[in-house]
């Protein structure tokens, strides 16, 4: 493959888009990605690369003007593709997956009791640190987010929804799905230092 | 652990491409770019994208 620069590389996609430019750039794709998704996918990994790329390619060529240069093209185009292709294979393993492994509700009342809290040997001093613990941070996340804010948490935390399908259920994106947790931790994070505690001290109660 | 600030997805993703660039050439990526380093320790997501970034990025310059 020719070796071009960055200035090369734009001029060349720029529309209409030089042919072979557009094919060295869509072999790079493949190649890169069928080697990273070789561990992760199972069955038609070169149909699925393939659509990755051409997805990925589109979104190349309607970005390329946000290009700023301050990486080589190559990279800052594959970083679009690894973007493309993972968000649709966990698209893909959310939509094939079961749910048993999501949390109950109890009484029909909001409740949640993460599976990484539920210790069935701990010591009976444990036991008790352990469900004042428990007790505490439930009474927080209860009374102290807003029900975006908890359903959020739920949702990518503890259910294991991916970000993207859990923005499109709260009808947001990606980014402000992060900024909405991020808040609702440092809200936690804050009402925790007020009652004494330290996250270290959240996890040591669970010898984490 | 949870900072005061962070940095979003979306603003990481946009950074990725200089971060990862800066974890080939062996410098100090965290020390130039902190906030990108200390969301992709807090997001999975994009943590598992800047591993296969790299990985990928390894191999061409293998």
């Amino acid at each position: 493959m020719e070796k071009r620069t960055n200035e090369e590389w734009h001029n060349q996609l720029t529309p209409p888009p030089n042919e072979q430019a557009l094919e060295d750039l869509r072999a790079l794709l493949v190649r890169g990605l069928r080697y990273a998704l070789s561990s992760r996918v199972d069955s038609n990994l070169d149909a699925l690369v393939e659509d990755f790329v051409q997805e990925a390619l589109i979104k190349i060529l309607d970005k390329l003007d946000t290009f700023r240069g301050e990486s080589q093209f190559t990279t800052w185009a594959q970083k679009i593709a690894v973007r493309v292709a993972l968000t649709e294979l966990r698209r893909k393993r959310w939509r094939d997956s079961s749910l048993d492994e999501m949390t109950t509700s109890r009484d029909g009342e909001s409740f949640f009791e993460p599976k990484i809290l539920s210790d069935p040997t701990p010591s009976p001093e444990n036991r008790t640190s352990q469900g004042g613990m428990i007790s505490m941070v439930q009474n927080l996340i209860v009374n102290e987010l807003t029900d975006r804010q908890r359903r959020a948490m739920t949702m990518v935390m503890l259910e294991g929804v991916p970000m993207d399908e859990a923005a499109k259920k709260l009808d947001t994106n990606r980014n402000a799905l992060y900024k909405l947790i991020h808040d609702a931790r440092v809200r936690l994070k804050k009402r925790l230092e007020d009652e004494g505690l330290t996250p270290q001290d959240v996890l040591s109660a669970f010898e984490i | 652990m949870t900072q005061d600030q962070e940095l979003g997805c979306e603003e990481v993703f946009e950074l990725l491409d200089q971060y990862a660039e800066l974890i080939i050439e062996d410098k100090d990526a965290r020390e130039y770019m902190p906030l990108v380093a200390h969301h992709l320790e807090m997001c999975g997501h994009c943590r598992e994208e800047f591993e296969v970034l790299i990985d990928i990025m390894r191999v061409e310059i293998a």
